[in-house]
């Protein structure tokens, strides 16, 4: 048993806009009056920002007040399967190439 | 470098923007070089394994199907015909997506088939088999070349080089970052991608709806601007281009909402495989349920920009009222999106919205390339050409099919910049391939006597059919069609879809006829009525959400709120 730790999607999710609403916030003191008469007066930076600083947040918290624990001995017996499940349905199209082949030749034989 | 002079679609990026754009890029390589030097089962488990929780499997699935294509052609869409395109949702997704959940999944979960050609080699046998592979790997070039062409205009109209370098630089950038980040990057980078466009398009549909005066502000401009009917869903003439209302419901209905939609959503393996990666038979049957939900709430913020852009940008608005299908500057209903964005975004927001749907291009693209590369290597190369090399043989191969497959795709994304709406080419191409794949499955699925004769016979037949209408209409296939048909735009696609699944199911039925059967022992858990009854009820659920059958009947009732609402 083993948690999923940094690699947990939440994580990533949270991280990344977590930093992007940091950002956003810094950029949003440098929005021109310009830019926000295009946007109709709304400073879109400062908003945005914040609500990404909080969702990136929460996302964190959530991977971490709810960590994902992976079995790793059913992770590896699920691949093993997989792999197993592909590998016979290979043999029996192969099997089947095969049995049509033959087939085709016995017509052939008959016919001649 | 030759500079375009299309300085209407130019964006003024400046270095905040490329911070973020670069963070991006940062963020998603870091995760696919770290799993590369670490051998972490964390990772493993995200990408495989039939064990996770609901929630990541829903998330997965919402993230999936939110394609940049679908950004840009539904956007598209939106600002040519207005609210019909909510039909590609309420229509064309959330009914097929629950009979997915409700009488696909149970089955497909317990038949444990994993891919498309799969099923078709078990079912039907080489030659079907051969067929659909074959078939496969040239709708994924196509689609991939839209991708690699909407990802092109975005370079473009970044950083001002004209569209063939774009394309070119645009390969580059997708063909270092399957190499780079691999598998586990792209699973990421779907996710990811879908919470940096929402987090850039949800403020851009307020901008923009708080700049005309809200919903009541819109409907006013539309009636200005002599578009009011669009404001409607209902009948959708514009969308089908049927004369008689009608046969236009009719042709959303059964075209889109059954043929193509179904097609497109039992067939769709990228989809399907996310839900199948659930821990049990429960989970992999809600997560299409819950991604339903967000599904009918999404077009808001994609489709309602586009027609917000239609009035609001004023070389589209002008370029509507005239009727073109290009304007000042050469711009085309596809640039709606990023007009809206020039006209509105800040910059900073303006790099979020860059960052997100370079992301979804390249993920839409990565995740066609190496659907191309499994089946070109082992479904059609090992299967049928060189059969008896060593496993690092074919990984080698792999190699040089996704490098052919993006020169391939320069190719094809030509011929997608032929068309002026995404959309109307899209749907043609899933009418050649999705259309008479579904009639094949779901005859093969119901009828156990269908033979192995039929399974090809008739998704040849059934894709030759929808080539023909297309070739025989006004536009769908662009200036190649000859106009016979007197069928023009999305409708001509809805016609080629019928055509192909009747033609395929006939033809089916004819073969089926004069060959023999399979022999029944061969076929189990591979047809409905040979599969155990037991996987089809509902397991006990503590409560209705947790129930798929009652979540899947809350989502439809919601879905046929909104077709009130806003018919």
């Amino acid at each position: 048993m083993k948690k999923a730790g940094l690699f947990d999607v939440r994580n990533i999710i949270g991280a990344l806009l977590f930093l992007y609403g940091v950002i956003l916030l810094i950029a949003s003191f440098g929005t021109t009056d310009a830019e926000k008469a295009r946007a109709d007066g709304v400073n879109a930076n400062l908003w945005v920002g914040v609500a990404l600083v909080v969702f990136g947040a929460l996302m964190v918290l959530w991977a971490v007040r709810q960590p994902i624990v992976i079995d790793e001995e059913a992770l590896e017996a699920d691949k093993r399967a997989v792999e197993e499940a592909t590998e016979q349905s290979r043999l029996a199209a192969r099997r089947q190439a095969e049995a049509d082949d033959r087939a085709r030749e016995d017509e052939r034989g008959s016919a001649g | 470098m030759e500079v375009l002079a299309t300085p209407i679609l130019r964006l003024d990026a400046n270095w905040v923007d490329y911070l973020l754009i670069a963070l991006y890029f940062v963020f998603v390589l870091g995760i696919g070089l770290s799993a590369r030097a670490s051998v972490s089962s964390s990772i493993d488990f995200f990408l495989s394994g039939r064990s996770l929780p609901a929630w990541v499997t829903g998330l997965a699935f919402i993230s999936a199907n939110l394609g940049a294509v679908e950004i840009m052609g539904m956007s598209a869409n939106g600002a040519q015909f207005g609210m019909a395109t909510f039909h590609y949702y309420w229509i064309g997704a959330i009914p097929a997506m629950l009979f997915l959940a409700v009488v696909m999944m149970p089955f497909y979960y317990g038949s444990k088939v994993r891919s498309v050609p799969e099923f078709m080699l078990r079912r039907f046998g080489p030659a079907a088999h051969l067929v659909n592979s074959i078939s496969f790997a040239v709708a994924q070039v196509l689609i991939a070349g839209v991708n690699l062409y909407l990802l092109a205009t975005i370079v473009n109209s970044l950083l001002g080089w004209n569209i063939w370098l774009s394309t070119v630089v645009a390969a580059i950038i997708v063909l270092s970052y399957i190499t780079l980040g691999g598998l586990s990057a792209a699973i990421y980078n779907e996710v990811l991608q879908f919470f940096v466009i929402v987090a850039a398009l949800l403020p851009l549909t307020y901008l923009a709806l708080h700049k005309i005066g809200g919903w009541g502000g819109l409907t006013d401009a539309m009636d200005k601007a002599g578009t009011g009917a669009q404001t409607k869903s209902w009948p959708g003439t514009d969308i089908t281009m049927y004369s008689s209302s009608f046969w236009s419901v009719v042709g959303i209905v059964l075209g889109l909402g059954f043929v193509l939609s179904f097609g497109y959503w039992t067939t769709n393996f990228v989809e399907v495989q996310r839900a199948m990666a659930s821990k049990d038979m429960n989970s992999a049957r809600r997560a299409p349920i819950i991604g339903s939900f967000p599904k009918m709430f999404i077009p808001f913020i994609i489709i309602v920009p586009g027609m917000l852009a239609a009035v609001l940008v004023s070389p589209l608005a002008d370029m509507k009222s005239k009727g073109a299908a290009t304007g000042q500057g050469g711009i085309t209903y596809n640039d709606s999106l990023l007009l809206l964005m020039k006209q509105l975004l800040p910059n900073g927001l303006l790099g979020v919205a860059i960052a997100g749907l370079l992301a979804a291009f390249m993920a839409g693209m990565a995740a066609n390339i190496s659907a191309f590369n499994t089946v070109m290597s082992y479904d059609i190369w090992q299967t049928y050409v060189q059969k008896d090399k060593p496993d690092h043989w074919y990984t080698q191969f792999g190699r040089g099919a996704t490098v052919v497959a993006t020169l391939l795709a320069i190719g094809t994304s030509y011929f997608a910049s032929q068309f002026p709406n995404m959309m109307t080419y899209l749907q043609t191409l899933f009418g050649f391939f999705n259309a008479p794949l579904f009639a094949t499955f779901i005859l093969g699925m119901f009828w156990k006597r269908m033979t192995a004769a039929a399974g090809w016979s008739g998704l040849v037949c059934g894709t030759l059919a929808a080539v023909a209408v297309a070739f025989l209409s006004e536009d769908a296939f662009g200036s190649a069609s000859t106009g016979v048909l007197h069928l023009a735009g999305q409708g001509a696609s809805f016609v080629a879809a019928g055509a192909a699944f009747v033609v395929d199911v006939v033809v089916s039925v004819a073969v089926t006829m004069v060959t023999p059967s399979r022999v029944e022992s061969e076929l189990r858990g591979l047809v409905y009525s040979l599969t155990p009854k037991e996987d089809l009820a509902d397991e006990h659920a503590d409560h209705w959400w947790l129930a798929p059958t009652k979540l899947a009947g809350v989502s439809l009732v919601m879905v046929i709120i909104l077709n009130l609402i806003f018919r």
